[in-house]
């Protein structure tokens, strides 16, 4: 079973400790859930985890082994980001595989189906609802089969049937083997789906 | 206040100067000071100096242009899709490299297109038709140009990824104007014109060592800046705002 460890992070912009001795450990196959009030540090946390941010103290190893010696893949979805907004949702996808050109065409259309959208939907991004666009944003995080699924919010402007899918998924990714992890103010989402709860307050785990 | 804002307010000071520059730097003048603020608001269309302006700021239209073009190219990145792009890549350094690769593929390709055109026009427009030398003079241009493209694009897209665009290209803009009215102005230390990127008078392309030289200081300039600019664009934190990926 591979591990997710979290070592002492500490993130410093300026004066403010946005993120203070965090420290934890996530493991494959299941789902963990992040919460916290707004500006607590759970986003600059995922952030951190991308390689986002440059972290001022501490480390992020994926099996026991830094980021760049490991190499996860990491699918993330990081609230209130955008995609390229002149381009279809399909062809934003297919732009962003090029980096690590793992998932075929076949692939992004598979992503693209289990959120519930068209991958022929020939509409550009910035023409797409904010639920599409939300969901559009979970299927790039998943298309390529990711080892750490990182999801801040993802149900945020999902409707009910919406809502189910996204679950569903994050279930389906955990049994597949991903290491998730969820960040989210709806106390039923993290009930019912994780197995494991850290809160976060001020940058610090309490 | 916002500190945004406030930074705004500030790029007026590059502006007077450059309105103000022989004024600054020259001999006293024989006015009282209210005719010459008065002149210097209302009245500046026979100065001297606007034409220096003027004629510096035409030779350097090109440059103007590809700013407003491509000064965004690589901070642009930074911005839409970035945590996507970001979160997939193990080091920022090879995007860096390739986006510093496709940056000096459209800096040259600008370059031989206005150089060419150029060429193009002037072979039409001679009467004797081009002589033995036209073939190196257009390519001591052509690496002049580029480089110049490349120095000033690169400074430009790392102002606009530290500032914002709008700040970042005016400001890049502003140095171009500077240099290009530096360059105009007779009596300035030749060392000092030397490393002006925006110094290439006629005259420097008749020694070839001299335009030699003139290359080597652009490359070791441009060197610098996209030393300096790697640096910042691969340790920045990317924080997108609302909307922006």
């Amino acid at each position: 079973m591979k591990k997710l460890e979290i070592i002492n992070l500490t993130k410093k912009i300026k004066a403010v400790t946005v993120l203070n001795h965090v420290s934890m450990e996530l493991e494959t196959g299941h789902i963990t859930g992040l919460v916290g009030d707004n500006g607590s540090g759970k986003t600059m946390l995922m952030r951190a985890i991308c390689g986002l941010i440059m972290p001022t103290s501490g480390k992020v190893l994926f099996d026991g082994r830094s980021r760049q010696d490991a190499d996860p893949t990491i699918g993330a979805m990081i609230e209130n980001t955008s995609l390229f907004p002149d381009m279809t949702g399909y062809d934003n996808l297919k732009l962003i595989s090029r980096i690590r050109q793992t998932a075929s065409r076949q692939d992004i259309r598979d992503a693209i189906l289990r959120v519930g959208l068209d991958p022929d939907d020939r509409r550009v991004f910035r023409k797409y609802s904010l639920g599409m666009k939300q969901r559009l944003i979970l299927a790039q995080s998943i298309m390529e089969k990711p080892d750490i699924l990182l999801l801040d919010e993802p149900t945020n402007a999902i409707d009910q049937e919406g809502v189910r899918k996204v679950h569903q998924i994050m279930q389906e990714e955990a049994a597949r083997g991903a290491i998730v992890l969820l960040a989210s103010h709806i106390s039923i989402d993290i009930s019912n789906l994780c197995e494991k709860v850290f809160t976060m307050s001020h940058g610090e785990l309490i | 206040m916002r500190k945004k804002y406030l930074f705004r307010e500030l790029l007026v000071i590059p502006l007077v100067f450059l309105q103000s520059f022989l004024t600054v730097v020259g001999d006293k003048v024989p006015l009282p000071a209210e005719d010459m603020l008065l002149f210097s608001i209302a009245g500046r269309v026979s100065e001297e100096l606007v034409q220096a302006v003027i004629l510096a700021t035409d030779q350097m239209v090109f440059l103007l242009l590809f700013l407003l073009l491509f000064g965004d190219f690589l901070a642009e990145q930074l911005r839409t899709g970035a945590v996507y792009q970001f979160s997939r890549m193990l080091s920022r350094r090879f995007w860096y490299y390739h986006q510093i690769g496709s940056f000096t593929g459209y800096s040259f390709g600008y370059a031989f297109l206005y150089v060419g055109l150029h060429a193009v026009v002037t072979v039409i427009a001679s009467e004797p038709g081009p002589g033995n030398g036209f073939f190196m003079i257009f390519v001591k241009l052509f690496c002049i140009v580029g480089l110049l493209l490349l120095l000033f694009g690169l400074l430009c897209n790392w102002l606009c990824s530290m500032t914002g665009v709008a700040p970042g290209v005016v400001i890049c803009m502003g140095l171009t104007a500077i240099c290009a009215v530096l360059a105009a102005q007779p009596g300035i230390v030749s060392w000092i014109q030397m490393l002006n990127p925006a110094y290439y008078p006629i005259e420097l392309f008749s020694e070839r060592r001299e335009a030699l030289g003139k290359a080597g200081v652009l490359c070791i300039e441009t060197a610098i800046v996209s030393v300096a600019a790697g640096l910042y664009f691969c340790r920045k934190d990317i924080y997108p705002a609302d909307g922006e990926g």
